[in-house]
């Protein structure tokens, strides 16, 4: 008898305590969820900027795979920036943000450049006070929004910026025709496809030297992940001074001038919708992309004089290679292959309504 | 009987030492005021008259002052024995402004509310002094920290320098004639990591010493010099950027003599 009352009295326990711990798994889980969609309601939300007048998913959109079609980006006060916008999506497997800075390691920290940079100025969101007006004359009840993903209605630049990550970290493509063919699904890709692909791998184009792992933005050499093996001069341009100047890339953070004119590795997935291409947006077209690597180099690129071919800083691993009309054709195809559809028409991620 | 005598004496010293050990030693406040100057001419609030293109109405053309703030810290004052004694920031104000370390001074004339003081509001140890001294920026100890946890006057994003993971330490936005300076102060050439240690190859805290000062001085900030041939100097912390070459020069970084700062009485 006292045994099987013990008994009973410790399963009530331990199930009490299951429960318990059930429900704040639940609760936790909610908290995610709901800072997910505080975060896509943020994205969308152009009183994060001066005047009302820019949202991230401005410079964002989702049709272009969270980038923006243009060749640079357009700020607040409708002037263009020296830098094309960054397509967004598996943000986890990126070392470092933007196109050259190493010291950006931190998704949640990034986006307070866009909000608050001066060089260039992009929303000029103002004080925080300013934010706090701006998202309480909304029509969207960001008062529970806060609570929900919260716990309070205190709306700062930590909850901000957190809610933005959770967001950007649901901007997931690993679903394209390339993926299927690589699970298994042979008649995923096309025999010209294929082709493409081959070339991709091989060492002949060397391609996979810098676009390597899942995402294809990784160094080879690099075993540890080093953010600092993912830049490279890739010899876009060489001008008297050696690299345009309103530009610089990794060389204006880190003041090294071994680091003059390189720019981080950037993943090939959905470049088919993406385009234009570098981090200056100088190129329209993929086979234009490709017609560089073979060079080794471009010149007069963007109307710039000079043969990046030529640059003492460009990476040894760009040399050219001969490449006939057909295997351009065939590498273009390939990397037309790494599109998400979903990513680019998932309701989940467009802007709420 | 003795015993007891003895046991009153012991009392009264340690009470006696209880209260020299807990009373402070004797402070003195000094209030060090900062001031605008463009060809020795005080810019203030008589300069905010400027009509629809900007331009300022008054008799002697003086700059267009859009933006003027410094991270001020390590104060100190010369006592007459000639040693350098380190001044406290008097007790956070209302606006907060400072901490007992470091001040935000924001000295942008015709400003509805401007986001720092106009002074730096001292404490120092009793005594006579002359000779002031301080440090331009943030200290490396708190500079890359993470900025969403900073407390005032470190919270502003506006002086935040988020792309380097720092502080402006002194911004300058100013308009004159046809010319613009826009200057950016703050350690670059930075690498580490975000929420580890982040290290500077230049670290940019220019010390300005006023070796002249006297209690009751101001100290005044000549703005003429910033604007030279460049038409738009520019130094946003970049190493391409034109007009890093006089901001250095004259804020006292890479061996020169600082030529920004002097005293008023
Ligand atoms: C004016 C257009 C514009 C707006 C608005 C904008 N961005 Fe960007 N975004 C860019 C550009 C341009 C880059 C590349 C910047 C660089 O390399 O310096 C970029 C880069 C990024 C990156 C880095 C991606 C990578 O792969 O390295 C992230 C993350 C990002 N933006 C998130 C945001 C968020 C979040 C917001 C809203 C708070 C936002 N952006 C608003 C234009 C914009
Ligand atoms: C040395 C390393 C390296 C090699 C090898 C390399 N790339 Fe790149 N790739 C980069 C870097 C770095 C950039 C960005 C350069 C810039 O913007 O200045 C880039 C950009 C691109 C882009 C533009 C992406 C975008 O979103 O703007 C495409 C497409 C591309 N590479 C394809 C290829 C192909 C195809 C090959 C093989 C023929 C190849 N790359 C070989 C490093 C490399």
């Amino acid at each position: 008898m006292w045994r099987w009352r013990n008994g009973f009295v410790a399963i009530c326990g331990i199930s009490l305590i299951l429960s318990l711990l059930a429900l704040w798994v639940g609760h936790q889980k909610q908290a995610a969820s709901a800072k997910i969609e505080l975060g896509r309601y943020l994205f969308y939300e152009t009183g994060l900027s001066e005047g009302h007048s820019l949202a991230c998913a401005n410079c964002h959109q989702q049709m272009f795979a969270f980038s923006d079609g243009r060749k640079t980006a357009i700020n607040v006060h409708g002037d263009k920036g020296r830098r094309n916008a960054s397509a967004l999506f598996n943000l986890a497997q990126n070392t470092s943000f933007t196109w050259a800075n190493p010291l950006q390691t931190d998704l949640a920290f990034q986006a307070l450049i866009p909000l608050f940079g001066d060089d260039p100025i992009e929303m000029a969101a103002g004080s925080v006070e300013q934010i706090q007006q701006r998202l309480a004359s909304s029509s969207i009840d960001y008062t529970s929004l806060f609570v929900s993903a919260f716990g309070s209605s205190e709306i700062n630049l930590a909850r901000i910026t957190d809610a933005l990550a959770a967001f950007q970290s649901q901007l997931l493509a690993y679903d394209s025709r390339y993926d299927r063919y690589q699970a298994g699904q042979h008649d995923a890709l096309t025999e010209f496809e294929k082709a493409g692909l081959a070339l991709f791998e091989s060492e002949r184009f060397g391609c996979r030297q810098c676009h390597e792992g899942s995402n294809f933005n990784q160094f080879m050499g690099s075993r540890h992940n080093q953010a600092t093996k993912n830049f490279h001069n890739t010899g876009l341009y060489y001008t008297e001074t050696g690299y345009p100047s309103s530009d610089l890339g990794l060389y204006e953070v880190t003041f090294d001038a071994a680091d003059r004119g390189k720019f981080k590795t950037p993943s090939l997935r959905n470049v088919g919708v993406s385009a234009p291409y570098m981090h200056d947006g100088s190129m329209r077209y993929l086979a234009q992309v490709v017609e560089h690597y073979a060079r080794g180099g471009s010149v007069n690129l963007n109307g710039i004089k000079g043969d990046g071919k030529l640059n003492p800083n460009k990476s040894h691993l760009i040399k050219g290679f001969d490449m006939s009309e057909q295997e351009q054709n065939q590498l273009v195809a390939f990397l037309m292959t790494l599109t998400d559809e979903t990513l680019l028409t998932d309701p989940r991620l467009a802007k709420p309504d | 009987m003795e015993w007891k005598q003895a046991m009153k004496r012991i009392g009264i010293f340690i009470g006696l030492l209880l209260l020299l050990g807990c009373s402070e030693a004797p402070e003195q406040r000094l209030e060090v005021p900062f001031s605008l100057h463009f060809q020795g001419e005080l810019i203030d609030a008589n300069n905010c008259q400027v009509d629809s293109q900007g331009l300022d109405l008054n008799a002697t053309p003086k700059p267009v002052v859009n933006a003027v703030t410094l991270y001020v810290h390590n104060v100190e004052l010369q006592n007459h024995q000639g040693q350098w004694v380190r001044a406290r920031l008097q007790g956070a104000t209302e606006q907060a402004w400072h901490d007992e370390q470091i001040a935000l001074l924001d000295l942008t004339p015709c400003q509805a509310e401007p986001v720092g003081g106009q002074a730096l509001p001292l404490v120092l140890p009793k005594g006579q002094y002359q000779g002031l001294r301080f440090t331009l920026g943030v200290p490396e100890a708190l500079n890359h920290q993470d900025p969403l946890q900073a407390k005032p006057p470190l919270d502003l994003p506006a002086f935040q320098w988020h792309w380097t993971v720092g502080y402006k330490f002194a911004f300058f936005d100013l308009a004159w004639r046809e010319n613009s300076v826009k200057y950016h102060l703050g350690s670059s050439g930075c690498t580490g990591n975000i929420g580890e240690t982040i290290s500077c190859q230049y670290k940019n805290r220019p010390q300005v010493s006023l070796t002249h000062f006297q209690p009751g001085d101001k100290v005044a900030l000549e703005l003429r010099q910033f604007f030279t041939e460049l038409p738009h100097a520019r130094c946003f912390g970049k190493p391409q950027d034109k007009g890093c070459e006089t901001l250095f020069n004259l804020i006292g970084l890479q061996q020169h003599e600082q030529r920004l700062f002097h005293v008023v009485d």
